[in-house]
């Protein structure tokens, strides 16, 4: 199961990822994600910091993601990994792929700074 | 030893995670090896419902045990052989155009257990991942064990 919250951090959408990012709730997030691309966003924060579990069929979705994001112009931050998240993140050379921040507030400076 | 046996297809993933963290919780065994032995789970079996039977019906065997300060994973299936371990490794170097979609499960399973085996076993794929988990505070580690 994963909940996925729409906010806004500074101004800049915001998904806040809660619960499991597994093979069950793959096509949930899969989906999500394409929504948020469809509506033309130039730039989007992933907080994972409620999330608890990640699989490598999460990491399959947010690899796809992150390339059709590239394609679209929007440039992508993620936020607030805990420490089980942040280990698959770094045995999967995840780390070199993303741009993480500590927080929603970091991830919104570095996208406004990148913009400029 | 016990075991849970169910048909190898996504609806089964549910009772397989809370038979094994049920199993870890009667091990006594450190709890905060939950996350791991989930991921190791979830990888090996989400690639036995993909590649086991070829879209077929057949089933998937779970069984734990806790052996020597480690909870242990036994997963048995009735497909062709096959070894998911021969699978290369991922080059997790790749900058994000040329990296392929997927190839990540087994690469996860590696780094999450501390012992990874596969065997045939008759008409039978037997793969057997144990995790150890982390030693309680002031537990000084003992000699084989290199840092990590």
């Amino acid at each position: 199961m994963i909940q996925i919250q729409e906010t806004t951090t500074a101004g800049i959408p915001t998904l806040a990822l809660a619960g499991r990012m597994d093979a069950p709730s793959a096509p949930d997030l899969e989906h999500r994600l394409a929504e948020a691309l469809a509506a033309g966003r130039t730039c989007l924060i992933l907080d994972f910091s409620p999330l608890e579990f990640i699989a490598s069929a999460g990491l399959r979705v947010l690899l796809s993601f992150a390339k059709k994001a590239g394609k679209a112009g929007c440039a992508l931050a993620l936020c607030g990994l805990r420490p089980e998240v942040s280990e698959v993140f770094r045995v999967t050379g995840f780390t070199t792929i993303f741009r993480i921040h500590g927080s929603a507030d970091e991830a919104a400076r570095a996208l406004q700074a990148s913009r400029v | 030893m016990q075991a849970l046996r169910l048909p190898a297809r996504a609806k089964s993933l549910d009772a397989f995670r809370t038979f094994a963290a049920d199993a870890l919780r009667q091990s006594g065994l450190e709890p905060s090896a939950l996350g791991r032995v989930e991921l190791v789970l979830e990888e090996l079996l989400t690639n036995i419902f993909r590649h086991a039977y070829g879209g077929g019906p057949g089933d998937v065997e779970l069984a734990c045990s806790a052996d020597g300060g480690a909870f242990c994973l036994k997963l048995t299936d009735w497909g062709p052989p096959f070894n998911p371990l021969t699978q290369p490794a991922p080059d997790t170097s790749a900058p994000l155009d040329s990296r392929p979609i997927g190839g990540l499960g087994i690469h996860l399973v590696r780094h999450a257990s501390d012992s990874l085996d596969y065997r045939r076993e008759g008409d039978r794929n037997v793969v057997t991942v144990c995790v150890r988990p982390p030693r309680p505070a002031g537990e000084k580690p003992s000699k084989e064990e290199g840092p990590r």
